[in-house]
């Protein structure tokens, strides 16, 4: 499956929870903002956005990692756009 | 009869230990004591409101209906008032006796109060301060900007918030702090001067080795006095640390040193008694010392762990926590275990006109590290403490 993971710059304050629960997905950039990466990779370049293909054992884990935040400041999609979390 | 969990504290260790038991038990009965009003909501968030870069209802991370979805007792605006170890309930302050199998404690820390209180002098801790605050700053904002003077006391985490937020709200402002510099408790002295020297450049006037404040004003705060010096104030916000609640804990039997005293597992010596979050002293198999760690990824992390082995699981908390900040636009990381007086040694690793970096080692081993300006090598750092 896949998930659109989406961190946004202007409320993430570099808590590294999310780093350290999915350090797969999340990676702190030189602004201490959360970049998000395809399994430890990121191709095209440092995004703070990403469509990513997932295990259902990763999807849990980057929904936890999301879940941790203290700022909510990712976004988790699935394939179909609705979003995951936050729940809305 | 299934197994009754009761967990004081609703903040982020307990939920979070209530979610995870949640999903390891479906069976047993969990009940959430909390003396304040609100389901669990982001403390970390509140700067973030008070700017208004996110709408007050967002910091709540659950929902009421969550709670009971998950078949989740909350109690709020209930305080436990004593607890019977032996007995095996705890009492609150409605007379109520409620049963447990297993307590987990998960209190956090209480504030520390300046001496005097009246309208115009603020805290950080909860949403009702910034209900308080925002309240204070809507009369603020009707001035010229020339009239707008606030007051920190304090120079550590929350009077680096309290800087920055008058700062948003365009006021003067001048900072006391009972110390040499800022949190001079865990800063080298070239960490404390790139913080005063950033302060300072944007405004503010930092004073420091303040031995009392006290407050002028008829209902409303008109000045505050620090030693002799006299300033006008519109606004105080204070920010001078938390203390563990003691009495409620020692008098059960449950030792307090900087927080509730437990093994790497969170347990206390105290058979089917835990502790996480903000409030525990738990031993850090990192540092190689029992510490006590006020930050959100540690509340968050041991509120999960705590939940498996009150499940029966046997594995010991471990994490590498760390704690990120700023002032103006310097941004700051404190990782692991930075207690000056545990270390053996402390290595200033860094220390230029834009940044720091200090390194606490112990037996040998790195156990903490600070750095202010450039957060490069924080990813480096937290893997050799964890080693």
């Amino acid at each position: 499956m896949k998930l659109r993971i989406v961190v946004d710059p202007d409320l993430c304050i570099g808590a590294a929870s999310c780093v350290t629960i999915a350090p797969e997905v999340f990676q702190l950039n030189i602004e201490n903002k959360a970049d998000v990466l395809d399994h430890g990779e990121a191709p095209g370049g440092p995004t703070y956005e990403r469509i990513v293909e997932v295990s259902e054992v990763e999807r849990d884990n980057i929904l936890l990692g999301a879940q941790s935040c203290p700022t909510l400041a990712i976004t988790i999609f699935d394939e179909a756009g609705q979003q995951l979390y936050p729940n809305v | 009869m299934s197994k009754r969990v009761v967990i004081l504290g609703g903040g982020i260790a307990g939920t979070t230990a209530a979610e995870e038991l949640r999903k390891l038990e479906p069976e047993t009965e969990i009940t959430i004591i909390e003396q304040e009003s609100n389901p669990c909501y982001s403390r970390v968030l509140l700067p973030h409101v008070l700017k208004g870069k996110i709408a007050r209802e967002k910091v709540f991370l659950k929902t009421l209906a969550w709670y009971y979805e998950q078949r989740i007792e909350l109690m709020l605006e209930t305080r436990v008032e004593a607890i019977d170890v032996a007995n095996k309930f705890v009492r609150t302050n409605e007379e109520r006796e409620i049963p447990f199998d297993q307590l987990l404690l998960a209190t956090g820390g209480d504030l520390n109060l300046a001496d005097e209180d009246m309208r115009g002098v603020v805290y950080l801790r909860g949403i009702d301060d910034v209900d308080q605050i925002d309240a204070l700053a809507r009369e603020l904002r009707l001035k010229t900007v020339e009239e707008r003077r606030a007051v920190v006391y304090g120079g550590g985490f929350i009077a680096f918030e309290f800087i920055n937020y008058f700062a948003h709200l365009k006021a003067s402002t001048t900072v006391f702090m009972r110390g040499a510099g800022f949190w001079s408790s865990v800063l080298s002295p070239e960490s404390q001067a790139l913080l005063r020297k950033t302060a300072e450049s944007h405004g503010v006037r930092v004073v420091t080795g303040v031995k009392s404040i006290s407050l002028l004003g008829d209902k409303q705060l008109e000045r505050v006095i620090a030693d002799d010096e006299s300033f006008s104030a519109d606004i105080l916000g204070v920010g001078i640390g938390i203390h563990p609640e003691r009495e409620l804990f020692t008098s059960s039997g449950i030792e307090v040193r900087s927080g509730i005293v437990t093994n790497e597992y969170l347990e206390t010596p105290i058979a089917d008694i835990f502790a996480a979050g903000d409030g525990a002293e738990f031993y850090d198999r990192f540092a190689g010392r029992h510490v006590t760690y006020g930050n959100w990824m540690n509340a968050q992390m041991q509120g999960r762990a705590v939940a498996h082995v009150m499940h029966g699981e046997r594995k010991a908390f471990e994490l590498v926590s760390s704690y990120s900040t700023h002032l103006f636009d310097l941004q700051m990381v404190f990782i692991g275990d930075i207690d000056r007086k545990a270390a053996d040694g402390v290595v200033l690793a860094r220390a230029d006109e834009k940044a720091t970096e200090e390194l606490f080692y112990r037996k040998g081993k790195l156990v903490g590290g600070i750095l202010i300006g450039d957060l490069g090598r924080r990813m480096k750092i937290t893997a050799e403490i964890r080693g």
